[in-house]
């Protein structure tokens, strides 16, 4: 069963055919990447197969280790572990992939750069599997830092605008504040039981002194806080939305903010030995379920509102596993992964269409884009929780798990974070494709767009009817839902789409809502403030840290430059070259580089084509291939 | 402890040098005589490096001023001395100012420290400190665009190199929980510990210009003052491959995966470096890739890792460096066309015989230096059997008489094209440049005996 190694290496091999090549080449074999995602894609079916039909947690279908190094007597190893967790996140990390993928053939075909967005894609994907995969917590780390840097890569791929450059930045350093905790948590599980494996660490985590656990368990939930945009690190998402809308989907939405969720129920052995930390995940899941709610029925950005619904969903499952409903909470995970991929993919085609992510400059686009408002429609009403489809269940096994076990006020944040869902999801759908038309040429996307978000629309639309086989696979007892508790949490959902309706779907005007903004008074400012969180950081982090810089910056301009200066004057001809560096260089390398290749001529001579970039790359090269050379001899 | 100070008082006359030019506008004679001062120091510190004697580990074992290291600190300065003795005489070509001495000074006491450095840390501060001047004197002609782009180009790609460097440098830190030389292991650590180690050689090799990382110095030497490229193309090269050696023979003396790898560096620049240099027609442009092939020569002597070997390298660095220093010296004096040398030896009979020998010896024609130095590196490699580097050195260095020879053929029957050569007449420049042909022939003479002091006593 050694294929499962190439899960995650056929898209990282892909990646790494792609890199180095120039830009012109590199967009014309993008189809490699699909090609790595979708071989994924079939072994992913093939070891789903093999692991099927599942029912016994924990036990490993396939586990294998190879060893990288050895420091101080302690092996580190690379390792790959299938279980059927692993084995269905496969499947979704895939089947997502790669209708993003082809969905991106089509909305990404004309960006001059687009070689390299799928590079990264393919490279993310490639980590995603990884993580998925690994079977120690370090390994776990690397792939989730390497999502971290695909993400701050395709949230900035359009960094010759100022928006994505800023929130590439935020969104890596915002994660960064989390990874530190996780990093932290690493070290002190290492200091207890010597060891990062899976088997070890989650095996004797029972055996733990309370406080030990629970620390751990608490700085695991930090990272995974800043990567799954828990609330007060969820910062970065609406404005990683800068960046192209089917990265969004994959990355911010379906897989990579699922990774935090993913590593809680990892982890879970040692959140249950400490269970302090449960009760805090359900609280921060809870807290950021209704928060992020509200603030997506405020948003005027079609794209922000499934921000701030992808923030929301994803409390959701924080609270379903803090509340002892993970089987739940994991099935949240992927219908999510699907409905919300889909809703991601809809934008793009809205925003293709229309021109504009501003709602209220949208409506009637359902005349126009009919495959796109059928399908847009299915997620939203998954994302809303209505029968037939997946949200409904997996939403409905979670508000069962949570009042199972007692959990009577959380139930009820719960419950209110469901009706809030359903009427920002009226308020999308209405705004959008019914009232007046406001934009001319509506027209419907390419095929290779609208083909996936079938797929996806389908799966949405019959997944639901997984839900007691899907916890049977993962060695729970399964069931269907409870009448009384479908019924409730129908009725709420129901009673949210109605608001929604009422409030945004009966006219067939171009919509005012100043009145209805002005009767809410201070609670709308806050929310469009968003909760001040952003002020917050701004005023009470980021600027002191910019004052001290630009303090210590003026000391070194002042003190230690005018010591130097009356010093001596030489000092000053050296400053003067430097400051020349600045001034002339733009100019001496633009005519260098044009000089340089009008004289280049043989082989030799184009490699030294006067191209920095091309130096680097070529040196950057030469060492990789080095180094796999030495990793293929071995020492 | 304290006793063994003195040992640095090398290093301390080099760096008063540099000050001595930094402050030239207070000294009477202005920056003149400050560059002459500046060279007197330096040639001070040559002498008394070489008379001086060696010593053991000092300052917690961080450096030590061996026998390798005696040799290798005298030929730093020693050429530093000449190199600032011509600037003091001729100043820096299309510049008035004489300041560039003072960066030479100060990258020469970084190359000093680097060929005693047994620690990492300090190793890699000695080699910043060593090349940082460098960038400096490479974009020295300000308002020269093209020197400017080549000594940017030069920055971008040693920064990048060093910071990978530093990378492997905290792994092998990690590794063996140590940062001094003598405690360096890899052992047991695998994949990782190679890792680690090609990592850190990257740096070293690219400010070496080795294959395939020597991008930047066709570029930068091209646009560069060839005064500057006559330092920069020769003096950190002696300091490079000291510490190279030391490195290697303190890590993994005869890993045969790192043997390969050395080996494979050094098969790209000898083929590299001697191909290229055939259709150059610009003199910086073509001693950069003679010194990408020289540098795969010198990583011929390193790949066995053989105390012999390692002596060898040194041995040659100086060797190289001599000759190559002088011609650079003779383009910043003639022009840096290759035709721009025609008919030099109806102009100036004695400089063109001068280049002669230089080339000769580049070649490795006996018995200049440069002979016994490749007879050396060959001999290393035959002795560990490294059949198909010497077969390619051989053949390589037929290949570049080529190049050299064009360069004769010029200087003898060329068709002069315009003006050419500035004609300012300097005794100092001459003395530099008569010691550099003398020290070509005198070290040729005197190898074996400096090449047995060398092999007893490294390792």
């Amino acid at each position: 069963m050694a294929y499962v190694a190439l899960i995650p290496l056929l898209p990282a091999l892909a990646f790494a055919v792609m890199a180095p090549l120039s830009r012109g080449v590199r967009n014309r074999v993008r189809w490699l990447g699909v090609a790595g995602v979708g071989g994924a894609l079939l072994l992913s079916l093939v070891a789903f197969a093999s692991v099927w039909p599942g029912g016994h947690e924990g036990e490993a279908a396939y586990h294998a280790s190879w060893p990288i190094a050895q420091i101080g007597g302690v092996d580190l190893s690379l390792g790959i572990l299938l279980d059927p967790l692993a084995a269905i996140m496969l499947l979704v990390v895939t089947i997502v992939g790669v209708c993003v993928q082809v969905y991106s053939l089509g909305y990404m075909h004309r960006d001059e750069r687009v070689g390299w967005y799928f590079a990264v894609l393919t490279l993310f994907t490639a980590a995603m599997l990884a993580l998925v995969l690994s079977d120690n917590f370090l390994m776990f780390y690397m792939a989730w830092e390497v999502m971290g840097l695909c993400s701050y890569l395709l949230i900035g791929f359009w960094h010759e605008q100022e928006a994505p450059r800023k929130a590439s930045q935020k969104a890596f350093l915002t994660t960064r504040v989390g990874d530190v905790g996780f990093a932290i948590g690493l070290a002190i599980m290492y200091a207890t039981v010597g060891s990062f494996d899976f088997d070890v660490v989650l095996g004797s985590a029972g055996a733990w002194a309370p406080g030990v656990a629970t620390a751990v368990a608490l700085l695991l939930l930090f990272g995974a806080m800043g990567k799954s945009a828990q609330v007060p690190l969820h910062v970065w998402l609406p404005d990683a939305m800068a960046g192209p809308t089917p990265a969004s989907a994959l990355i911010h939405a379906a897989t990579m903010v699922a990774a935090g969720v993913f590593l809680v129920a990892r982890a879970l052995p040692i959140f249950e030995a400490s269970g302090v930390a449960l009760t805090v995940t359900m609280a921060v899941g809870a807290i950021t379920a209704l928060l992020g709610g509200l603030l997506a029925a405020v948003q005027h950005d079609v794209k922000k509102v499934l921000a701030y619904s992808t923030i929301s969903q994803l409390g959701y499952m924080f609270l379903a596993i803090g509340a002892g409903g993970a089987i739940a909470g994991m099935f949240h995970l992927v219908t999510h992964a699907f409905f919300k991929s889909l809703l991601f993919l809809g934008a793009g085609v809205i925003i293709h269409a229309a021109h504009t992510q501003d709602m209220r400059e949208m409506g009637g686009l359902a005349r126009h884009l009919p495959v796109t408002s059928v399908t847009f429609g299915i997620g939203a009403l998954a994302l809303a929780g209505i029968f037939p489809f997946s949200g409904f269940w997996s939403k409905d096994e979670i508000l069962y798990a949570v009042w199972h076990d007692g959990h009577y006020v959380t139930f009820a944040v719960a419950l209110l974070a469901a009706f809030v869902t359903a009427f920002y999801v009226a308020r999308l759908w209405f705004r959008v494709f019914t009232g007046p038309v406001q934009t001319e040429n509506l027209a419907e996307g390419h095929a290779e767009m609208l083909a996936p978000m079938g797929v996806l629309a389908a799966i949405t639309a019959v997944i639901g009817f997984s839900a007691p086989f899907f916890s049977e696979f993962l060695g729970h007892a399964g069931h269907w839902p409870d009448p009384a508790m479908a019924i409730s949490s129908s009725a709420v959902s129901l009673s949210g789409l109605a608001l929604g309706w009422w409030a945004y779907g009966r006219t067939r005007l171009v919509l005012n809502t100043r009145s209805l903004k002005e009767r809410s008074g201070h609670a709308y400012t806050v929310l469009t403030q968003k909760y001040y969180f952003d002020v917050t950081y701004e005023h009470f982090i980021i600027r002191p840290y910019m004052r001290a810089a630009e303090s210590l910056s003026r000391f070194d301009g002042s003190a230690v430059d005018g010591a130097v200066n009356g010093a001596a004057g030489a000092w000053k001809r050296l400053t003067e070259v430097a400051w020349s560096f600045d001034g002339r260089v733009i100019d001496g390398f633009v005519n260098g580089v044009a000089r340089a290749a009008r004289a280049s001529g043989g082989a030799l001579r184009r490699i030294q084509a006067g191209r920095v970039q091309t130096y680097q790359r070529s040196v950057l090269g030469a060492l990789v291939l080095l180094m796999l050379w030495i990793v293929v001899k071995g020492a | 402890m304290l006793s063994g100070y003195w040992h640095f008082v090398p290093e301390a006359l080099v760096v008063a040098g540099a000050l001595a030019v930094l402050f030239g506008e207070f000294l009477p004679g202005r920056d003149k005589g400050a560059a002459y001062i500046a060279a007197a120091l330096a040639g001070a510190a040559a002498l008394l490096v070489a008379v001086g004697g060696t010593g053991g580990p000092m300052v917690f074992g961080q450096v030590e001023p061996d026998s390798v290291a005696r040799f290798a600190r005298t030929g730093v300065a020693g050429l530093t001395a000449v190199w600032a003795l011509w600037v003091a005489g001729r100043g820096m070509s299309d510049e008035r100012r004489r300041d560039a001495v003072a960066l030479a000074l100060f990258a020469a006491a970084g190359g000093m420290l680097l060929c005693m450095a047994r620690d990492l840390i300090v190793m890699y501060i000695a080699l910043e400190l060593s090349t940082m001047p460098a960038y400096i004197l490479m974009g020295y002609r300000r308002r020269d665009v093209s020197g400017l782009e080549g000594a940017l180009k030069y920055f971008l790609l040693s920064m990048l190199t060093s910071i990978v460097m530093l990378y492997g440098l905290s792994f092998l830190y990690g590794i063996s929980g140590s940062t001094a030389f003598a405690e360096l292991s890899i052992e047991g650590a695998g994949v990782l510990g190679l890792v680690a180690v090609l990592l850190t050689l990257v740096g070293l090799l690219a400010k070496m210009s080795a294959a395939p990382f020597h991008y930047w110095a066709p570029d930068a030497y091209a646009g560069a003052a060839p005064a500057s490229v006559a330092f920069v193309s020769t003096v950190p090269k002696i300091a490079g491959i000291t510490v190279i050696a030391r490195l290697l023979s303190a890590i993994a003396p005869d890993m045969p995966t790192l043997v390969t790898l050395v080996a494979v560096a050094s098969v790209a620049s000898m083929l590299l470096g001697n191909l290229a240099a055939l259709p150059q027609s610009d003199l910086r442009r073509l001693m950069a890739y003679s010194g990408v092939a020289h540098t795969g020569y010198l990583l011929m002597a390193l790949a066995p890792g053989t105390d012999t070997g390692y002596a060898a390298a040194v041995f040659y660095a100086v060797a190289y460096a001599l000759p190559s220093m002088a011609v650079m010296l003779v383009a910043a004096e003639e022009g840096t066309e290759i035709t721009d040398l025609a008919q030099l030896a109806a102009r100036r009979p004695w400089l063109a015989w001068s280049v002669v020998i230089w080339l000769l010896s580049l070649i490795g024609i006996p018995p200049l230096a440069g002979f016994f130095g490749k007879l050396y590196l060959f001999g290393a490699a035959v002795d560990s059997s490294l059949w198909l580097l010497v077969v390619l050195g051989i053949l390589t260095s037929v290949v570049s008489a080529g190049y050299y020879f064009r360069v004769v053929r010029e200087m003898f029957f060329g068709e002069p094209v315009g003006v050419s050569g500035e004609g300012i007449a300097s005794p100092a420049a001459t003395v530099a440049l008569v010691a550099l042909v003398a020290g070509t022939v005198v070290i040729g003479l005197g190898a074996s005996p400096l090449l047995r002091g060398l092999g007893a006593l490294l390792g």
